[in-house]
């Protein structure tokens, strides 16, 4: 793969293989439960891929609609831009 | 099962009180909703109260609120009421009710079972720790994730591919 500047050994966004709600069972996706899921979360406030966060797709599905419930009472952001 | 027999469902309800509430208020919104579930034919299984939280945006200009939680289980017909009188009172901020089970057998639910559950909020400092440890071996080292929107945003699909196998 060819790149202007021939840059192929790029910085690797931190990119997991497993998906940690299938190696521990007893982690659940919850959208009561902000600490767990803002590591899903960048830093301004969007919720991570799944080729980045590895979960699997059901897994995936559960946790963006955990993320927006817990978004509807202020726990987590919808953004975190508009602060400064 | 005899057919007029009205389903109850599990609900939860996360409501913010403002900040400046005091106790009386807290306690006088609590009473208004316990009455409203007992009205319903409803159980109250258990509070919460996760206290003073930093809201992760402005809501009403306000940066922070009180957080309550309660879990119940409620006919299915009367649960817009308990809205309804979230609705009404100004001190709520906001408030979020979420159905947990679609039927409840009020003869077979374990009240005792599920009064002793608690939410991650609402965790002991302790308690918090011990789930924190629980988290990190599953995750193992704890990855960065890292803003797309950034320069190089659109380099990393074409990175995943060779990285893979």
């Amino acid at each position: 793969m060819m790149r202007p500047g021939g840059n192929n050994k790029k910085r690797r966004f931190g990119r997991r293989k497993v998906d940690p709600f299938l190696v521990d069972k007893t982690l659940s996706i919850d959208y009561k439960d902000p600490n767990l899921l803002r590591r899903f979360l960048t830093e301004r406030g969007k919720i991570v891929p799944r080729r980045i966060s590895g979960l699997t797709a059901k897994n995936q599905r559960k946790l963006a609609t955990a993320i927006k419930m817990a978004r509807n009472i202020a726990l987590l952001p919808y953004t975190t831009i508009s602060a400064e | 099962m005899a057919q007029n027999q009205p389903i109850h469902r599990h609900y939860e309800t996360v409501y913010l009180v403002r900040a400046e509430a005091l106790d009386p208020d807290c306690e006088a919104i609590k009473k208004r909703l316990t009455d409203a579930i007992e009205n319903g034919k409803g159980k109250v299984v258990r509070w919460e109260n996760w206290g003073k939280r930093k809201l992760a945006y402005e809501l009403q200009k306000q940066q922070k609120a009180n957080y309550f939680y309660v879990n119940f289980v409620m006919q299915q017909d009367t649960v817009s009421e308990i809205d309804r009188n979230l609705r009404i009172i100004e001190q709520v901020l906001q408030f979020q009710t979420v159905r947990i089970a679609e039927t409840v057998d009020m003869d077979k639910f374990d009240f005792e079972g599920e009064s002793k559950k608690k939410t991650p909020l609402y965790l002991t400092p302790e308690e918090a720790a011990q789930r924190e440890k629980e988290y990190r071996e599953a995750w193992g080292e704890a990855a960065g994730f890292t803003d797309d929107d950034d320069a190089d945003g659109d380099d990393d699909v074409g990175d995943d591919r060779e990285v893979v196998r």
